[in-house]
């Protein structure tokens, strides 16, 4: 996620926010918007799903350098095919299915690059993650582990744990079946403890002790 | 919990937060891309960009050369060009530059409009470079919907695109002062680097090269509501003597006058403008001064930290163009004077704003100052009631925590 540590939020007033008039359609209202290409789609689309698409890809990937383009291919995606989506019910977790995509793809693309050319990945936190050392560390210790598994196996942990989503949600998100997908998770968490005991021991550990699940 | 869920949510709180800046860059990006994709295509854009209709005039030879279009002009310009450049608007731009080159980006579409001195390229889509320095005594700046990016003497950018909400006003030299649209009150003053955004209702400076020592940054002086002229000033600024300190020559001929205070104030010296405005007779100008004029003095007074005088002008505004928007808007300004010292006497000006102008720009600052002001008069009540208008109104606004911490027991 790029953070530049110059850029600054303008205010017109000491302790008064910009007064943002957001727009209020409906996905509906967005959906239709966006099959008739009315000048304003694109930024109505970006306003409506940037935390999500945001969050998604800072989940899958980690500080990344290269988030942003990640973000810009999701939305990119989502307005050439959005004459795929006909329901607006369905509009939201498909734009959410699409940065699952875009991720999977790039993990996969680096994981290929990585074979074939020996090419190291390096998780990218640098001071734009804030100055707590301690909040760095972790980010870079999990997925510094999450970097080291099959690209399915890290996008089924990462949509379960930090994204918080439902085994259903993870299921249809990454298009297999619900009991693939449980299996899919099953197979990632105990990769993630082992290389996560081997790249970064004690990690678990940590969270383990502090688990009340530990002295059962 | 499961150790793996604890990890997680401590993953989750390490995540930072994407800032509204990073947002407005995101934006911005997404939605030039969309715009390109629905232009011509590719290869015709790349043929465009070759083109660069400009005006250039070779320096050092003061009011000999006219403007004159670049050579690349030869391509075919774009149907959305085509206004750019008529021999009325050369010669309109000899007014405030003899020298200097102006730039405008294929499909991009701007006119030139002047008043007396002043001339100011109005941008009605797509994106202009500015190269131009502007003779003393004239004003020279870009228009851009709602926005004025006002130059002083600088090379900067500006790309308006008015579907997408978008403007984006880059410095490569000199300063420019930028206000209006979302910007509401304030006015920034963006120096060499540093970059505008402004993005729907998103804004935001980016410098790309910080460098230390640098004067007062734009969010010091963002923080500082201005007025904008209600219309543009009727008289030429250049030789209007209102704004001309005495024994400052407005001939052509002679070397380097002096800048008016307009100027001053207009380039953000608001101390030495109000040191000019009261050598010509702060008093005279206050009384003889057009609304809109009358405005930017006032501003002068307020940016320059003179309290008395700034009171002295809003007041007379008030008096003298009170049913124009600067003389509505002259009430939240009072009460911002009196905001800190007079916590009473703030809150009957920001009552005064609201019963006088409902619904403009800057009912919900001055509806979340008067409770803060009222609560700080002692008048729990009062702020108790304006805190409930507030609430009502902006549940979710920048005073809502204040007013939700009076309204709930």
């Amino acid at each position: 996620m790029a953070l530049t540590p110059t850029s600054r939020l303008l205010r017109p007033a000491a302790g008064a926010p910009l007064q943002v008039l957001t727009w209020e359609g409906s996905d509906a209202e967005l959906l239709e918007l966006l099959h008739r290409q009315a000048p304003q789609a694109a930024a109505k689309l970006y306003d409506r799903f940037s935390r999500d698409v945001n969050r998604v890809v800072f989940h899958l990937t980690g500080p990344d350098s290269e988030h942003d383009d990640l973000v810009q291919d999701t939305f990119l995606r989502v307005f050439r095919n959005i004459g795929q989506v006909r329901e607006a019910s369905k509009l939201s977790s498909w734009v959410v299915s699409v940065a699952v995509n875009v991720v999977l793809s790039e993990l996969k693309r680096r994981k290929l690059r990585r074979w074939l050319l020996a090419e190291k990945t390096k998780t990218d936190v640098t001071d734009d993650y804030g100055h707590d050392h301690e909040a760095r560390q972790l980010l870079r210790s999990v997925f510094g582990v999450l970097d080291a598994m099959p690209a399915n196996e890290r996008t089924v942990f990462a949509l379960r744990y930090l994204d918080e989503r439902t085994m259903n949600d993870v299921a249809e998100l990454t298009c297999v079946s619900l009991p693939t997908a449980k299996r899919s998770l099953a197979k990632a968490e105990r990769r993630f403890e082992a290389l996560g005991a081997r790249i970064c021991p004690g990690l678990i550990e940590r969270f383990r002790a502090a688990s009340p699940e530990a002295g059962r | 919990m499961s150790a793996l869920e604890r990890l997680s949510a401590e993953v989750r709180r390490a995540a930072p937060e994407l800032s509204e800046a990073a947002q407005a860059r995101q934006r911005a990006r997404f939605v030039s891309a969309t715009t390109r994709a629905r232009s011509a295509g590719t290869a015709a854009r790349w043929l465009a960009a070759a083109l660069v209709v400009g005006l250039l005039i070779g320096g050092g030879f003061v009011g000999v050369r006219g403007w004159r279009t670049a050579s690349t002009a030869a391509v075919e310009v774009p149907a959305s060009s085509e206004r750019w450049w008529s021999r009325v608007e050369q010669r309109t731009l000899e007014r405030v530059s003899d020298r200097g080159e102006l730039t405008l980006e294929p499909s991009s579409a701007a006119h030139l409009v002047h008043d007396g001195q002043r001339v100011d390229v109005v941008l009605e889509r797509g994106e202009v470079a500015s190269q131009v320095v502007p003779k003393r005594g004239t004003q020279w700046g870009v228009r851009a919907g709602a926005y004025l990016v006002q130059a002083v003497g600088t090379r900067f950018s500006v790309q308006y695109e008015p579907a997408q909400e978008l403007l984006l006003v880059r410095v490569n030299e000199g300063s420019v002062q930028v206000s209006g649209g979302q910007l509401g009150v304030s006015s920034v003053r963006l120096q060499v680097g540093e970059a505008l955004t402004v993005v729907g209702s998103r804004v935001s400076i980016e410098r790309s090269a910080p460098s230390p020592g640098e004067p007062a940054s734009a969010n010091e002086l963002a923080e500082q509501p201005r007025i904008e002229p209600d219309e543009p000033s009727p008289a030429p600024l250049g030789s209007d003597e209102l704004s001309r300190p005495r024994g400052a020559t407005v001939s052509p001929e002679a070397n380097a006058p002096e800048p008016t205070w307009l100027e001053l104030q207009a380039s953000g010296e608001y101390a030495r403008a109000l040191e000019q405005a009261k050598r010509l007779g702060f008093e005279q100008l206050v009384g003889s001064l057009p609304c809109g004029e009358l405005g930017e003095l006032a501003d002068a007074a307020r940016l320059a930290r003179d309290a008395v005088r700034a009171e002295r002008a809003l007041l007379q505004l008030r008096a003298r163009c009170g049913a124009s928007p600067s003389g509505l808007r002259a009430a939240f300004l009072l009460g911002r004077l009196s905001d800190e010292q007079s916590p009473g006497q703030a809150a009957s000006w920001y009552e005064k704003y609201l019963a006088e102008a409902p619904g403009d720009r800057f009912t919900e600052q001055a509806l979340g100052r008067l409770i803060s002001a009222e609560q700080r008069a002692g008048h729990a009540d009062r702020a108790k009631s304006a805190a409930v208008r507030y609430l009502h109104v902006y549940p979710s606004g920048g005073y809502a925590e204040l007013a939700r911490s009076l309204v709930q027991p």
